[in-house]
């Protein structure tokens, strides 16, 4: 599992905000932005990631697409954690064979306390905390 | 035309009408028709050639319409006059009646604005003070109290002791109890409220009636009478 993203996050927030017609929702993960975020539509979702809405990003993992139906090419999925008022969220993304964009996650983060866990563990490392 | 599934392009898509049911606040809810499709290549489902969207909007519309009705309806049976609602919040005059008849609508900060008076109503009266800091805060407490008053039942055996916290900014009356304890004779006064509010400031707000905190979680609580 690499612990690089495969994509620029950047890259795909610009492509939210300028070209939202080459981003794509799976359905579930539209249902979870309706239920836990309150953004009902596609558009709603890619306004708020391209309005700067995922504070405090952290890049999770990136694993391969296992349901890429040509195994041949290699699809990875980069996963982050994120902010958004008091709500600790998950998203993941890749890039299709075509180029396009699509949200496959976005939904509260099942790691709770991961971004805490994260600094904690920095904190030991400095030796802040014992 | 061949439709392809814009995540893998597979030409094996299932196309499928349904009934969704999109829940909105305030316990409204409402319904309208789904198109989805479903990859057969890659098991997506979703809307795939966003053909959801305008239906999906029309039924926000459908729930905002209803929270504008929910409480303009609420001023209306507890006798808010509208005139008064805009004066307080200087809106200009005649502004909920046309939203009430649909000749204007609400934008979404006056749709919010309308959610939080038909959930906080107290907010009019935080207003009515000018957002004054500390008023606001005693209007808060007041009406938390109030709130936890109707839902407690006590009776006059769970009372134990009583008494008041008076600093020079505030005043803070409590009753503690012990649940299906004795009750201790001498302490039944207490639960008289003009023997309990006779040693303290007049000046502190008494009212038995809307008044009173109860944690019942625990056994032992204590209940807060009055705040000023």
């Amino acid at each position: 599992m690499p612990d690089k993203p495969a994509y620029n996050l950047v890259e795909f927030v610009t492509c939210c905000d300028k070209n939202p017609e080459e981003v794509y929702m799976i359905g579930n993960a539209l249902r979870d932005a309706r239920n836990i975020f309150h953004l009902h539509t596609e558009p709603d979702v890619l306004k708020f990631i391209a309005n700067n809405g995922l504070e405090n990003v952290s890049f999770i993992n990136s694993s391969l697409w296992r349901k890429n139906p040509d195994p041949v090419v290699e699809i990875f999925i980069d996963a982050y954690e994120f902010m958004t008022g008091g709500i600790l969220g998950y998203i993941a993304f890749f890039k299709n064979i075509k180029g396009k964009w699509v949200i496959k996650s976005f939904h509260q983060s099942n790691e709770r306390g991961g971004i805490m866990e994260a600094a904690l563990k920095k904190a030991k490392e400095k030796g802040f905390i014992k | 035309m061949t439709i392809e599934c814009p995540i893998c392009g597979s030409s094996n898509l299932e196309r499928t009408l349904s009934t969704e049911i999109l829940k909105g606040d305030l316990g409204k809810a409402t319904s309208y028709k789904q198109i989805s499709y479903m990859c057969l290549g890659c098991e997506s489902e979703g809307d795939f050639f966003k053909e959801n969207t305008d239906a999906i909007n029309l039924a926000l519309d459908t729930l905002r319409n209803e929270y504008v009705k929910s409480t303009l309806d609420y001023f209306a049976d507890n006798k808010i006059n509208f005139s008064s609602v805009e004066r307080i919040l200087n809106l200009p005059q005649r502004t909920l009646t046309k939203w009430k008849n649909g000749v204007s609508q609400p934008s979404a900060a006056g749709v919010a604005l309308l959610k939080f008076l038909r959930v906080f109503p107290w907010l009019l009266d935080v207003a009515e003070h000018s957002y004054d800091y500390d008023t606001s805060q005693k209007i808060f407490l007041r009406s938390a109290f109030n709130m936890m008053l109707h839902k407690t039942s006590f009776s006059e055996d769970d009372t134990m002791e009583a008494g008041a916290f008076i600093t020079n900014k505030s005043k803070l009356m409590y009753i503690y109890t012990e649940k299906n304890g004795e009750t201790l004779p001498a302490k039944k006064n207490l639960m008289n409220p003009n023997n309990l509010s006779a040693g303290i400031d007049q000046n502190v707000l008494w009212d038995r009636n809307t008044a009173m905190i109860n944690n019942l979680e625990h056994d032992n609580e204590i209940k807060l009478f009055s705040y000023l």
